[in-house]
């Protein structure tokens, strides 16, 4: 394979997937040097989710070559996992644990010796304003209170490179503003953040660069401003629908409208 | 979370999972917060216990299952008594794969299938193997557990007859089969998962714990009667067509190692059974990143599903409902009873209940005095308790896990509580009672003869006005509208009154049978009276 070079956190050549005849990803070339925010937009099922797990290596069933921190997933050294943060998409945990006992576990399992775990996940929570749920079951957590459990699991062990699948679906706006100025703070000592969300106008805000996937393909790659001036576009909603196709929104709407009158 | 004895002792061994090449500490890991879920959880045979969610606290359910199991142990003890050994060895066998299976599927899939592992535990810097390895030891764990308390009373009861070595040699068997049992329900996963998605998984594990909840009612009904089957001499022959059955593969070890009989056949099937299970658990651990590959599908929710029109349902749905809003709320019922997981797990047993019991009260005078006695009784009168199911249905019927989605009821204008208990009564007769009440009514036409045709009419008359009294008698709420948890103790009494209620009707039966054109009169009266009760009962509900 070419070079890789010791700069790139992420490194994809030509990544294709096949769920039995359906065809998820259909070559993706992608290479995010370190310290970068990365927003991955793109319509319901056009495999960004997939795109996240297979390099989690939760998907081994593609072709082409993944390389996180310059060395190849696919080759059997699990180390890689330990310098990356996961929030998946499902928001699922082990409901039936306490916050404490769930988090001290996860740290566990990166190697954190547990005394440490848990005052470090004691204090993340505290930040979250979340003191009075730290020995409660995560099943009686909301589902904002769920998100933001998730989002200290992911960074306990401070990892280098952060896959978020939607992490700020549930929470409410001043978490949302916590959060984004959480991930500014980690981008700015280097880690490298690749995530995922619907919410355009935070994705604009705080993406370094924006990958727009289209059914498998990444149709889009650039910062914002670079794509604001290519499309003559003014926000990043009116860019998704130009390059996504989709301008029938008002035939849509008004035919939606019509039959919703017929009765 | 607590330092669990399996824990203490595994330690001991931490070297040879070293060895293994196993990150010892990190499955140490992994096994205690499984142990934890698995205390915490709660299992079937305690749906209707009352959950309690306190934070931290491990109320170990799993505690009061073992101790279930090993009631049913207890019941075994006759089986291992008989004295064919073949024959008892058969049974017992019979019964322990029964129970460990169904007990491993209904309460362990949720563990064998959990693919939040994949998300939180795939995801970390954990190798292959020592995730594989928490996961085998975790499942022999549990195995273990209930294989000790079902078979330990048949052991102890073993080794006193006959003695030390069958003792011992009982125990290798043991193994054996639940290393059969264990490859042996990954089998049926993987096959089920091949050919099918993850819902209709989903629907198998719950038909299987369905089943294992009718067994367990009906197999304590027989247990009184297994006493009388040790005074009765029972020749068991080998045939060829038993070389498809374990359990006598394992009975056949047993003829062939500890009795003077060395018939071909027993030999090998006795080979079977050292052989196949061996095999089976190699091919399982072979076929193991397989099994976790075809898992993914349970996380796709993929399309859906082909939706069944039952022509005939729907032909008497539009027959008995009058008004449309009555026929939405019909069908509605009829797709969440017939659907919902949790609905089903709690009422089907019941229901399974009411097809087989008529025939348990059968059993004994059949028995006895032979089938052709019975033509000639009044013991036709069984069949009404097929209608004990109502009670149980119309008790559960309320409660849903997402009774939050029962506020499509208050925002619906013009639907009345009237409409919806209506719809509710009839969805209750038409797709529940009626069914079973149809089977039971052919086949004890089979038994007594065309003589009992009015009786059957008069049945089915007492069948529909006790619905409509159960349905007075309980408290009014809409279906599907309230959360599991609140209040079912108290209901439990209300259900066991209805069911003496039972015995009135049959007794006014029996009453109708003796009075000349009694059960004409009687007849009429229900008639009227059922109408009666449609036409009235559902003012100001």
């Amino acid at each position: 394979m070419n070079s890789t070079s010791p700069s790139l956190a992420i490194s994809i050549r030509n990544l294709r997937l096949n769920y039995g005849l359906k065809t998820i990803l259909q070559g993706i070339d992608l290479d995010v040097p370190y310290g970068q925010v990365v927003g991955y937009i793109g319509p319901n099922g056009a495999g960004k989710s997939t795109t996240i797990k297979t390099m989690l290596g939760l998907v081994t069933t593609y072709s082409g070559t993944i390389e996180l921190f310059g060395k190849d997933i696919a080759k059997g050294d699990l180390s890689f996992k330990g310098r990356i943060g996961y929030v998946p998409e499902t928001a699922e945990m082990y409901d039936a644990l306490t916050v404490r006992e769930y988090l001290v576990f996860i740290a566990e399992l990166y190697g954190i010796e547990k005394a440490r775990a848990d005052r470090k996940a004691k204090s993340l929570i505290h930040l979250f304003d979340l003191d009075v749920m730290y020995d409660a079951r995560l099943s009686s957590l909301s589902k904002g209170m769920r998100q933001k459990v998730l989002l200290i699991s992911s960074l306990l062990h401070n990892p280098d490179l952060l896959f978020l699948d939607e992490p700020l679906s549930g929470l409410d706006a001043n978490s949302v503003m916590v959060v984004k100025d959480v991930l500014a703070e980690l981008a700015l000592h280097g880690k490298t953040i690749f995530y995922s969300s619907h919410i355009m106008d935070v994705v604009e805000k705080i993406s370094d660069r924006i990958l727009l996937l289209r059914s498998g393909q990444i149709v889009a790659d650039d910062t914002f401003e670079a794509l604001k001036e290519k499309l003559h576009e003014d926000s990043l909603e009116q860019i998704f629908n130009q390059i996504t196709g989709f301008e029938e929104h008002v035939a849509i709407a008004r035919e939606f409208v019509a039959t919703v009158q017929e009765v | 979370m607590r330092d669990y004895l399996l824990l203490t002792f595994l330690d001991r061994f931490s070297f040879l999972f070293f060895k293994l090449g196993c990150n010892y500490p990190i499955m140490r890991k992994i096994l205690q917060v499984k142990l934890t879920l698995d205390a915490r959880r709660v299992p079937t045979l305690f749906q209707r216990a009352k959950r309690n969610e306190k934070s931290g606290q491990d109320r170990n359910y799993s505690l009061r299952v073992l101790g279930m199991y090993g009631l049913m142990g207890l019941f075994l003890i006759p089986f291992a008594l008989l004295q064919n050994v073949l024959f008892s060895m058969s049974i017992v066998f019979a019964i322990f794969m029964f129970i460990i299976m169904t007990a491993l599927i209904a309460d362990f899939s949720s563990v064998l299938l959990d693919i939040r592992d994949r998300n939180i535990l795939w995801t970390k810097p954990i190798d292959k193997k020592t995730l594989s390895l928490a996961r085998v030891i975790h499942v022999s764990y549990y195995i273990s557990q209930i294989t000790l308390v079902v078979t330990t009373p048949s052991l102890i009861t073993l080794l006193i007859v006959h003695g030390v070595l069958f003792f011992l040699y009982f125990i290798v068997t043991l193994l054996l089969m639940d290393s059969l049992i264990i490859a042996a329900t990954a089998f049926v996963y993987m096959l089920v998962l091949r050919f099918f998605d993850g819902e209709r998984l989903k629907d198998v594990i719950n038909y299987v714990q369905i089943t294992l909840s009718i067994a367990l009612v009906v197999g304590y009904q027989f247990v009184g009667r297994s006493f009388s089957l040790l005074q009765t001499h029972i020749v068991f022959h080998t045939a060829w067509w038993q070389l498809f059955l374990p359990p006598v593969w394992f009975a056949a070890s047993f003829a062939w190692l500890f009795t003077v009989s060395t018939q071909p056949l027993l030999i090998v099937m006795a080979c079977l059974a050292w052989l196949v299970p061996l095999i089976a658990f190699w091919i399982y651990m072979a076929l193991a990143p397989i099994f976790e590959r075809s898992l993914q599908k349970l996380a796709d929710n993929s399309g859906s599903r082909r939706i069944r029109r039952h022509f005939v349902m729907e032909f008497i749905a539009k027959l008995v409902c009058t008004s449309p809003s009555e026929l939405a709320i019909f069908r509605f019922l009829a797709l969440m009873t017939a659907r919902e997981r949790d609905f089903k797990l709690k009422v089907y047993p019941s229901l399974g209940l009411a097809l087989v019991l008529p025939y348990i009260f059968l059993f004994n005078p059949a028995f006895t005095a032979g089938v052709v006695s019975l033509a000639t009784s009044k013991l036709y009168l069984t069949i009404y308790a097929g209608a004990l199911l109502t009670p149980s249905v119309l008790l559960m019927l309320p409660y849903s896990n997402q009774h939050k989605a029962s506020w499509i009821y208050a925002v619906t204008p013009g639907l009345t509580r009237e409409v919806v208990f209506k719809a509710m009564i009839k969805m209750v007769l038409v797709r529940l009672a009626l069914p079973i009440y149809l089977i039971d009514a052919v086949v004890f036409l089979g038994i007594f003869g065309e003589h009992i045709i009015p009786d059957l009419v008069i049945a089915f008359w007492s069948m529909l006005l006790f619905t409509m009294i159960c349905f007075w008698l309980m408290p009014k709420k809409l279906p599907f509208s309230e959360p599991f948890q609140t209040g079912q103790q108290s209901q439990a009494i209300t259900g066991i009154f209805l069911m003496l209620l039972i015995v009135v009707f049959v007794g006014m039966h029996f009453l109708a049978t003796i009075i000349p054109n009694g059960r004409v009169l009687y007849m009429l009266l229900l008639f009227i009276a059922f109408i009666a009760s449609f036409r009235y009962g559902f003012r100001n509900v």
